[in-house]
């Protein structure tokens, strides 16, 4: 079965990587979102050090939540999970796959433009490893949650902002124990809970988001 | 027990034989506990009269917290076991839910007028009843999100088992996020001393909260079953 | 080569129905393909040919009915017998080319690619897929059929309107390429507007619209 994965895998890179334009736009939303702040909130610099984790967050949260509709759409649309279903791998299979891509595709683009966030929010660059360390752990969780809502909305009218109805109370204890990490940062405590907490939340998904994802997937098969 | 209600005619004739008598005595507990609460309860000596919104803000709570979890195990019923009627009470469960959610909500809010001064605050509580509301209301949307209106129901149940297993760990993390936030808390939403005399129309409204929410969702199963049933009458011709 | 082949199952169709949308779309549909044989779907369009193939690929719950194997219950989506489900939407990727779609799917069901290009794919094998005609795509779909496997045993092919937008060099081309699977123990449901294969007599099922 790690042999299917590394294969689904590939293709999703593939794919991606015939899709890179969506990767850059993608992340120029996350930095338009951020940008909102300072406008709205005003550019005194004492404000957003105050804020700065928080924005980060929401600005990730909120750039990310309409992209996971697309996560199991178009190969719904194309027939491409029909033809899988008849592999001897099961369904959840692809959908790990799909999620682990996804998960790279979205994270790393942001872990490495964090520190010219960083500096433009005015969090102090020496923080920027537990920084990304937290928000890697947070979308993650997100992922799996943007899976299961994908799974569960193929099909539906207005699927993009449904997705983002569903996940977003799911997803609060990830955007409390994110924010929380960087508080304690600021503040000279350990992170080390928040971030256990985190990684707890995230095993959890994992637990619970791969027989949902196949679930919706079957379901979303049987009624196309 | 469930396998001899998966039958809809036999569970309609049961519910026609149990219904009018559970309405009558859900009627006696709400026309007593509200008695017991308007008129036969004393007021508290700091909050005044306004205390006895917590009649109504309490027991809608535990209704809205239960019905919930109650939503789960009919998503539950309905996914492994291929229940029937599960799929059909879930359906009728979740907009009653939604309800006592909202009023929890509403009665929350207009009992922390004249208590706190403000319309809302961000306690750990209300908010965790606030992404309740919101776990409703996106029960509510998938499973009415699809052109074909059976389609809804197992995503919306995939959905509730999900929400049911989150709760706890939304209820947890708002909690330690308001302990976190917010240092003596200056509000102690029913951390008032729990007296005998307040205890008994808790309970009795309690009990007619939950009677009253059986009807309800009793009538609900069977106005969809009837409606089905007219439903495959027209389709036959 | 001589190997001592095990009987092989007959699939069974008994009494198939199918609602969607509380409408009775397939009505007590019973046939029996065995081993080597060949049934051709036939009806005007809306007659659930699709609806019955797609029940038979497993993509598809069906209210009534039950499918068997031999003397087993059928679960196309568990059973060890191999599918292959051709028709629209075919499971390509848009982006990506014809070719990286072919091995992508040879790889993850474990078959190698053929030796000889029977439909002509490498006409345009670099391609986007998006850049195919309907034709041109119908081929590479059905040049999946063709993938080599080492050990499977003969799958089962559903066909819905295989030559729908094949010139009729390709059908022939497909004629040929079914006749051949069936003398190897292949099964074979297609459905089409006019009859495939006529010279294998294959069992033709007329589906009509229901009211």
């Amino acid at each position: 079965m790690i042999l299917i994965f590394w294969y689904y895998f590939k293709r999703e890179f593939e794919i991606s990587i015939s899709q890179i334009t969506d990767i850059l736009s993608q992340l120029v939303f996350f930095i338009l979102i951020m940008m909102l702040f300072p406008i709205a909130l005003g550019p005194d610099p004492e404000n957003l050090k105050e804020f700065g984790i928080a924005i980060i967050w929401i600005a990730a949260f909120v750039s990310l939540t309409p992209a996971y509709d697309r996560l199991f759409s178009d190969d719904y649309i194309h027939g491409f999970i029909e033809k899988s279903a008849h592999n001897a791998q099961p369904l959840g299979c692809y959908a790990a796959a799909k999620c682990f891509c996804f998960y790279l595709i979205t994270a790393l683009p942001l872990l490495i433009i964090l520190p010219f966030i960083c500096l433009m929010i005015g969090i102090n660059i020496s923080f920027y490893g537990e920084i990304a360390l937290s928000l890697a752990l947070g979308m993650f969780g997100m992922t799996l949650l943007g899976g299961i809502a994908s799974s569960l909305v193929l099909g539906a009218r207005r699927a993009a902002i449904l997705g983002a109805v569903l996940i977003l109370p799911l997803s609060l204890p990830i955007l409390i124990f994110g924010c929380m990490s960087g508080l304690a940062l600021s503040e000279d405590l350990s992170m080390r809970p928040h971030i256990f907490m985190l990684l707890a939340i995230d095993l959890c998904l994992v637990v619970m988001a791969l027989p949902a994802m196949q679930a919706g997937l079957k379901n979303a098969i049987e009624n196309a | 027990m469930f396998d001899y209600f998966a039958n809809p005619s036999r569970f309609n004739r049961a519910v026609k034989l149990v219904l009018p008598w559970l309405e009558i005595i859900a009627f006696g507990f709400l026309g007593y506990g509200l008695y017991l609460a308007l008129l036969n309860s004393p007021a508290d000596y700091q909050q005044g009269d306004a205390v006895r919104i917590m009649y109504i803000h309490v027991p809608a709570a535990w209704i809205a917290l239960s019905s919930y979890l109650l939503l789960g195990i009919c998503a539950f019923f309905f996914l492994i076991w291929r229940h029937p009627l599960a799929e059909i009470a879930a359906s009728a469960i979740a907009p009653i839910g939604a309800g006592f959610s909202a009023l929890t909500l509403i009665t929350g809010s207009l009992w922390g007028k004249p208590i706190w001064g403000v319309w809302w605050v961000w306690d750990g509580r209300l908010t965790s009843m606030l992404v309740l509301f919101f776990f409703f209301i996106g029960y509510l949307a998938l499973s009415n999100a699809f052109d074909q209106s059976e389609r809804g129901a197992r995503p919306a149940a995939i959905l509730a088992l999900i929400g049911c297993i989150n709760l706890p760990i939304v209820k947890f993390s708002v909690d330690w996020w308001n302990t976190l936030h917010q240092p003596a808390s200056i509000m102690r939403s029913g951390g008032i001393a729990i007296d005998s005399s307040m205890l008994s129309p808790l309970f009795t409204l309690f009990i007619a909260f939950q009677l009253f929410f059986i009807v309800i969702v009793l009538i609900r199963m069977q106005t969809v079953l009837n409606n089905r049933k007219i439903e495959s009458h027209i389709l036959r011709g | 080569m001589l190997i001592d082949q095990p009987i092989k199952p007959d699939l069974t169709l008994a009494n198939i129905s199918v609602i969607r949308g509380q409408k009775l779309i397939i009505d007590k549909v019973c046939f029996s393909v065995p081993a080597g044989g060949i049934c051709v779907l036939q009806g005007p369009n809306g007659a659930g040919k699709t609806s019955l193939l797609r029940v038979i690929a497993g993509f598809l719950p069906n209210s009534a009915g039950v499918l068997m194997l031999g003397a087993h219950l059928f679960s196309p989506l568990k059973s060890t017998l191999p599918i292959w489900y051709i028709g629209a939407p075919y499971g390509f990727h848009p982006n990506l080319s014809a070719r990286k779609n072919l091995v992508q799917i040879a790889t993850m069901r474990g078959l190698s690619l053929p030796e000889e290009d029977i439909f002509h794919i490498n006409d345009f094998t670099e391609q986007p897929i998006r850049t195919l005609s309907s034709g041109q795509l119908q081929r590479l779909a059905l040049s999946q059929l063709c993938l080599q496997s080492s050990n499977q045993s003969p799958a089962l092919w559903l066909l819905d309107e295989p030559n729908s937008a094949l010139d009729s060099s390709h059908c022939l081309i497909l004629e040929t390429l079914i006749e051949d699977h069936i003398r190897k123990g292949g099964r074979v449901i297609a459905s089409a507007h006019q009859t495939l294969c006529k010279h294998l007599s294959p069992e033709i099922i007329q589906l009509e619209i229901l009211k």
